[in-house]
């Protein structure tokens, strides 16, 4: 499903930063895996080069069979829209859009009609448990809300795989439960999940956790026993 | 296609500050309203001074005599010289490019009388053909022909004004018999100049218009003629004729043909020029001016545009994560700035078109008519250029934060939050 080869990475903001330094990773359909390590030892840019947000200098990242390596904007925009689902730290919702249309967006950009896609994104909305929220705004809703909104915007193109970056980084105990009660439930569906975190316990709750240390990969630890908190 | 939920879109983005649209707007508002008002006004000018020369004959000259500057063929310099009549003849049949020649005499101030009443105004000798030269505008009876200036006919044209001096007003004068220079005059017409804005020797509503043959007759002077007037065929160019003209009469009167002073020459070719040469001049400047104040106005747009996609960092990035092609969020803040300018230059337009209507109506209906305007509206045409221009600004204005918005990629927006 995601294969990374030897992928390299250096930023360039005054001193060269070199992130990842010949990262080898692979993810199989239907895994749900928690990436962990220090602050700066290079997780978020993984995700980043993962979504198709980031480039990477050398290597090869191959999702779905296909190389990802130098997309135009217009491809690269194409293949997370189709194929990825994203889920941010800090909700990254619309303020001034409805929670409905929130969700319905990725599916405005697919070119589905008005009617067709607002009635996708109202039953997405249902399953995340947020039927009769659909016409409030973003700065109406709770931190767990949003981050259910979130879920289900990134659910409703019905995509392989959705990355989430500290999803529970921005909400409290309970929620965070919920949100990955929530992201366990998707994974069952079949889909990939792949999560960066720094919280041990929701880490737990994954079936692998590939711990990354000075660009590379640690250790890669097997959760045989999925912690149900 | 129509795409409501873009055009959605678009209004909030526009409407979410609304003071500051506002603002902005109104720069391109007060650019096309200027331009329009000042279009309107320089084509009332225009229309207003072309209305008051329309019919006259442009292509045509006239020439009078002073004393000589040069010696000459034994004359001394200084010498007095006069046309006759016997040169109209020759010019037409010397230059084929002349359609045909108007004599003119002027015959100075007379006290006019009528039964009880008199007064006193100038009066002219004159030809037929002056009524083709410059129309006049008969408000009773006929102006001269040509059996009057070949019998020498003692009848005369008299000027509207003159005529109210003299006849109570809506008597009929036609027929009825004016003394002046001692003389009975039969009163053919009444005429005013149909074409006002022109004048040749005196107002033709402030005279009394009689013969040139009479006239001579009168002043004793044989042939002479003060002033000739020549109107050229359609073919050819009064500034071409001028010099032809000169050299045939200053040949046949011994004047040096470099003698610029003896023979004088107003070219009505030469000056319409000048007119049409100033009316376009202030149309440039009209234009200048007008499309320098709307790129104000457009800059100011394309600014605001560019904060509001500076303000919309993030929410952009996050559009182009979950899916955005760079041609919609391209499209997306063009239309912004297009819809922005079109509403604010619409009604510039039509602000503008109402403030010339208004003035139209206060000036130019209830005036006396010695305005110098007339019609102060721009043309149809005019007003499609300057939606055309409304539109093609908001495009314009749009592409410089379209691909600042282009240079947001998902990644920024999602880093601005870490």
């Amino acid at each position: 499903m995601i294969k990374l080869e030897n992928i390299n990475k250096t930023y360039y903001n005054g001193a060269a930063l070199h992130v990842l330094k010949g990262l080898n990773l692979h993810i199989n359909q239907g895994e749900f895996v928690a990436i962990m390590g220090a602050s700066g030892s290079g997780k978020s840019t993984l995700l980043n080069i993962v979504g198709i947000l980031d480039d990477y200098d050398t290597g090869t990242y191959h999702l779905n069979g296909k190389l990802i390596r130098e997309l135009s904007e217009k491809e690269s925009a194409v293949y997370r829209n189709q194929t990825i689902g994203f889920v941010f730290q800090s909700f990254n919702l619309i303020s001034f859009k409805t929670a409905l249309e929130n969700v319905a967006l990725p599916l405005y950009y697919q070119g589905v009609r008005r009617k067709k896609r607002n009635a996708t994104a109202m039953r997405y909305l249902e399953r995340m448990g947020l039927a009769g929220w659909e016409d409030h705004l973003p700065s109406e809703l709770s931190g767990g809300q949003k981050q259910r909104i979130a879920m289900a915007r990134a659910l409703v193109t019905n995509p392989r795989i959705i990355l989430a970056d500290e999803p529970t980084g921005a909400l409290d105990s309970q929620t965070s439960v919920e949100v990955m009660h929530l992201l366990q439930e998707v994974n069952r569906e079949g889909i990939t999940v792949v999560m960066v975190t720094h919280n041990p316990e929701m880490a737990g709750m994954s079936q692998k956790i590939i711990h990354i240390r000075d660009g590379i990969i640690g250790s890669i630890e097997h959760n045989t026993q999925r912690h149900h908190v | 296609m129509f795409d409501l939920d873009s055009w959605q879109e678009v209004w909030i983005t526009i409407s979410r500050n609304k003071r500051r649209s506002l603002l902005t707007a109104f720069g391109v508002f007060w650019g096309i309203f200027m331009l329009v008002v000042m279009l309107g006004a320089g084509n009332g000018l225009s229309e207003g001074i072309g209305s008051e020369i329309q019919g006259f004959s442009e292509n045509s000259a006239f020439f009078f005599t002073n004393a000589t500057t040069m010696p000459y063929k034994g004359f001394r310099k200084g010498r007095y010289w006069n046309m006759h009549e016997e040169d109209l003849a020759v010019l037409e049949a010397q230059l084929s490019g002349i359609k045909y020649t108007v004599p003119f005499l002027m015959g100075g101030n007379v006290t006019v009388s009528y039964r009880d009443k008199s007064t006193s105004c100038n009066t002219k000798g004159m030809s037929y053909k002056y009524n083709q030269m410059l129309p006049q505008h008969m408000i009773y009876g006929r102006y001269l022909n040509p059996m009057d200036i070949q019998d020498k006919r003692k009848v005369c044209v008299v000027g509207k004004k003159v005529y109210e001096e003299i006849f109570h007003n809506g008597e009929d004068p036609v027929g009825k018999y004016i003394k002046l220079y001692n003389l009975n005059f039969q009163i053919v017409g009444v005429a005013e100049p149909a074409v006002r804005g022109v004048n040749v020797n005196g107002r033709d509503d402030e005279v009394i218009v009689m013969p040139y043959t009479v006239m001579q007759q009168i002043q004793n002077s044989g042939t002479l003629l003060h002033l000739i007037g020549v109107v050229a065929n359609e073919n050819v160019s009064m500034s071409i004729l001028e010099p032809q003209v000169e050299s045939v009469i200053k040949a046949r009167h011994h004047i040096a043909p470099a003698d610029e002073g003896a023979l004088e020459s107003l070219n009505v070719e030469k000056i319409f020029k000048q007119f049409h040469l100033l009316f376009t001049g202030v149309s440039i400047l009209i234009w200048i001016v007008g499309l320098g104040t709307l790129l104000a106005g457009v800059v100011g747009v394309s600014n605001i545009i560019m904060v509001t996609v500076r303000e919309r960092t993030n929410e952009i990035g996050i559009r182009r994560a979950i899916g955005a092609r760079p041609f919609s969020i391209l499209f997306q803040i063009i239309k912004e700035s297009t819809v922005l300018t079109v509403i604010a230059g619409f009604l510039g337009l039509a602000f503008g078109v109402f403030v010339l209507d208004v003035a139209n109506i206060l000036f130019l209906q209830n005036g006396s008519g010695d305005t110098f305007f007339a019609d102060l509206q721009i043309h149809f045409t005019t007003a499609l250029t300057a939606a055309f221009i409304i539109i093609l600004c908001g495009i314009v204005a749009g592409i410089l934060p379209a691909t600042r918005a282009l240079e947001i990629k998902a990644i920024d927006a999602i880093r601005e939050e870490n």
